[in-house]
């Protein structure tokens, strides 16, 4: 491939925020390539995103007219189209040099739905038989597309998507009129319905599941509405992640707001599914139907200044569980918490050796009866919201490093 | 009283020994290359290999086998105040008699963790950070220069991944070489030159790493925190004359 097509095809893709390639383990038995379960980041552009697959689209030429999108057909942008063995080249390529993890294939919709899905169904094919590449692949599907050929897919690759694209069907309707919501879930639900009836491990039908995207401001639900959504989904289907994108504004719209939506937003919408996957909250606790979540405070702290009656908790004798609902103590500290509780009481000093991060967790608790707080609910709260505006939150931090802390932690290595 | 060992694992662990022996207790244990105080009183430690085999066999009484990896794994950190931070801990452990890895709440113990996790957390990044260039003979090579010797810890992963392709994993700073082929593999420390080698790749990588960004999000503070500067030396995309 040479390097104006790459640029274009990669170009198109870059707005695609799936960086993850955890969750899927592929031996390699002879040929080239193993997924690895942890996740490796390969280098990280200069927006602070890890690069770990070759991101790339098959065409940017589509049919469509999707409002927010750059590769619509109404808007007059340099095309490309790239041959199944020019993407194959370059991810063996690039994966021999350790520069990726593996592939991430997408298209626009170029012709129809079912000729481009064909075209990524002859990609993917190719690349595990002629190619013999045992690596990491994420394929995006394409909504609309022949089920068989969708079916087909998911015996090659890991991971697969669908994009809901945006958190309501009307949304959808006014900003992307070609897509519909049943081309969308048919699909989502077949995969799991698939995955569900073969759940041995041995099952070579998308080992590391599905995923979904959504655009997070191009529209007006609230964020106690996508999450909703979200829970919805991890519920029903099972994906393993959902993941929001900040909208950016990359093309003139009478329809769209003008303005980026903020990255402070993707990341409270972050941190929620985070507690929501790993730390027993439900949405409800969270925030409410047509609310959005706080910006002055992370979503525990909100919920924690919400219960008073739980509050202050000792670390002494407090249970995993509530453990890991003080604001600002981690899965990783509250380990960490009950590990040395073992070995006798903690106190303050204790934790300040263990490095317990304490600037928001400290209002919340006692150590054996003894608290070192603020004393008044006032106090606290400005303590609180300052640590916000001076804490520089980024939108990685959340969904990059603890994956690569995690595996560290899990020993990986 | 500072001891002076040689370096190695063993040379630590008859440190440890000679100082129950003389019931005197290091405040520092150290490697010859570091700079001393004139005032500090310095005694050497000769390696003895029976000594050490003795103190090994202690730790293994107290401590699973996952615990000793760790204490290899931290004599990897670069940081040269690694061998008393190992030291202190080990010696907590043999007075204790117990398997104390988890006593966080102790300092001893924590700076020990620390060792471990960064020289962990480094290799890990380095799954990620090692380029290979195809060299005219088919051979891909890596050159690379980190903060601790990890090439051990990386050289199964690649080996793995690899299974058909002969590569050359070069630590530059380390003096470290492993090499691969058709799934044996060899590390020796050796001082060779590093190799300059042109890959075609590396440009069109280059090319992709410049097109995924998205220029409204700037943030090369984050970028680097993920990617410090230090090692972008080995890295093409970063490479500014590709
Ligand atoms: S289908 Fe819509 S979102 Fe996808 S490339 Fe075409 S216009 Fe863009």
């Amino acid at each position: 491939m040479d390097r104006a097509k790459l640029e274009i095809l990669a170009d198109s893709a870059k707005y695609d925020v799936s960086c993850s390639s955890s969750g899927s383990s592929r031996r390699n038995v002879g040929g080239l390539g193993n997924a690895c379960s942890a996740g490796i980041c390969h280098s990280f552009t200069q927006d602070g995103r890890c690069i770990s697959l070759l991101k790339i689209l098959m065409t940017n030429d589509c049919v469509y007219d999707c409002e927010y999108c750059v590769n619509r057909r109404s808007n007059d942008v340099k095309r490309a189209i790239a041959t199944p063995d020019e993407i194959c080249t370059l991810t063996v390529e690039f994966y021999k040099r350790n520069y990726i993890e593996g592939l991430f294939l997408s298209s626009a919709v170029y012709k129809n739905p079912d000729y481009t899905m064909e075209l990524l169904l002859e990609t993917v094919i190719k690349l595990r038989k002629l190619y013999g590449f045992h690596g990491y692949i994420h394929l995006k599907g394409i909504p609309g597309a022949d089920q068989a050929l969708i079916m087909r897919a998911g015996e090659y690759v890991d991971r697969m998507s669908f994009n809901i694209e945006l958190p309501s069907e009307k949304s959808l309707r006014l900003l992307a009129p070609q897509k519909t919501k049943k081309n969308i879930l048919t699909p989502i639900s077949m995969i799991y319905g698939e995955k569900d009836a073969d759940k041995s491990k041995k099952s070579r039908f998308l080992p590391a599941g599905q995923t979904t995207q959504m655009i997070i401001g191009a529209s007006p639900e609230s964020d106690g509405h996508v999450l909703r959504l979200t829970e919805g989904l991890y519920n029903k289907y099972q994906l393993k992640r959902v993941y929001y994108s900040s909208y950016v504004p990359v093309i003139k719209s009478n329809i769209l707001p003008s303005v980026p939506t903020g990255l402070l937003r993707e990341h409270r919408l972050y941190q929620a599914d985070w507690l929501i996957r790993f730390y027993g909250f439900k949405v409800d606790e969270l925030v409410s139907p047509n609310e959005n979540l706080s910006t002055e405070y992370d979503p525990k702290c909100a919920w924690a200044l919400k219960h008073p009656e739980l509050f202050p908790l000792d670390v002494n004798t407090a249970p995993l569980e509530m453990l890991i609902r003080i604001p600002g103590i981690g899965v990783k500290s509250a380990h960490k918490i009950i590990s040395a509780r073992r070995y006798g009481r903690l106190t303050l000093e204790d934790f300040l050796t263990m490095k317990i991060p304490l600037k928001r967790a400290i209002h919340f608790i006692t150590f054996t009866g003894k608290y070192f707080g603020y004393k008044t609910d006032k106090a606290i709260t400005t303590a609180l919201k300052a640590i916000e505006t001076n804490g520089s939150y980024q939108q990685l931090t959340l969904f990059s490093s603890p994956e690569v802390l995690s595996s560290v932690l899990r020993g990986e290595l | 009283m500072i001891f002076i060992i040689d370096g190695s694992a063993d040379g630590l662990f008859t440190a440890l020994f000679n100082s129950y022996l003389l019931k005197q207790f290091p405040t520092a244990v150290s490697c010859g290359d570091v700079q001393l105080s004139i005032d500090d009183e310095c005694v050497d430690v000769l390696t003895n290999k029976d000594k050490a085999d003795r103190v090994f066999k202690k730790l293994q009484k107290i401590l699973p086998n996952s615990e000793i990896e760790r204490i290899f794994i931290a004599l990897k950190h670069g940081d040269p105040a690694k061998f008393t931070i190992v030291f202190e801990y080990l010696k907590l452990i043999v007075d204790e008699n117990k398997n104390l890895s988890q006593k966080y709440s102790d300092k001893r113990v924590l700076r020990f963790d620390n060792l471990v996790h960064q020289v962990l957390i480094e290799a890990h990044r380095f799954k990620g950070f090692i380029r290979f260039s195809k060299a005219p003979n088919g051979i891909y090579y890596a050159k690379y220069e980190p903060d601790n010797d990890i090439t051990s810890l990386i050289l199964p992963h690649f080996k793995e991944r690899y299974k058909n392709m002969p590569f050359i994993l070069h630590d530059i700073k380390h003096d470290v070489l492993a090499g691969h082929a058709s799934g044996k593999t060899k590390i020796v420390c050796k001082k060779i030159k590093a190799l300059e080698i042109e890959d075609e790749f590396s440009s069109l990588f280059k090319a992709y790493y410049n097109a995924s960004f998205i220029k409204e999000r700037k943030n090369e503070k984050l970028m680097r925190g993920f990617m410090p500067k230090r090692y972008h030396k080995n890295l093409p995309e970063k490479d500014e004359l590709i």
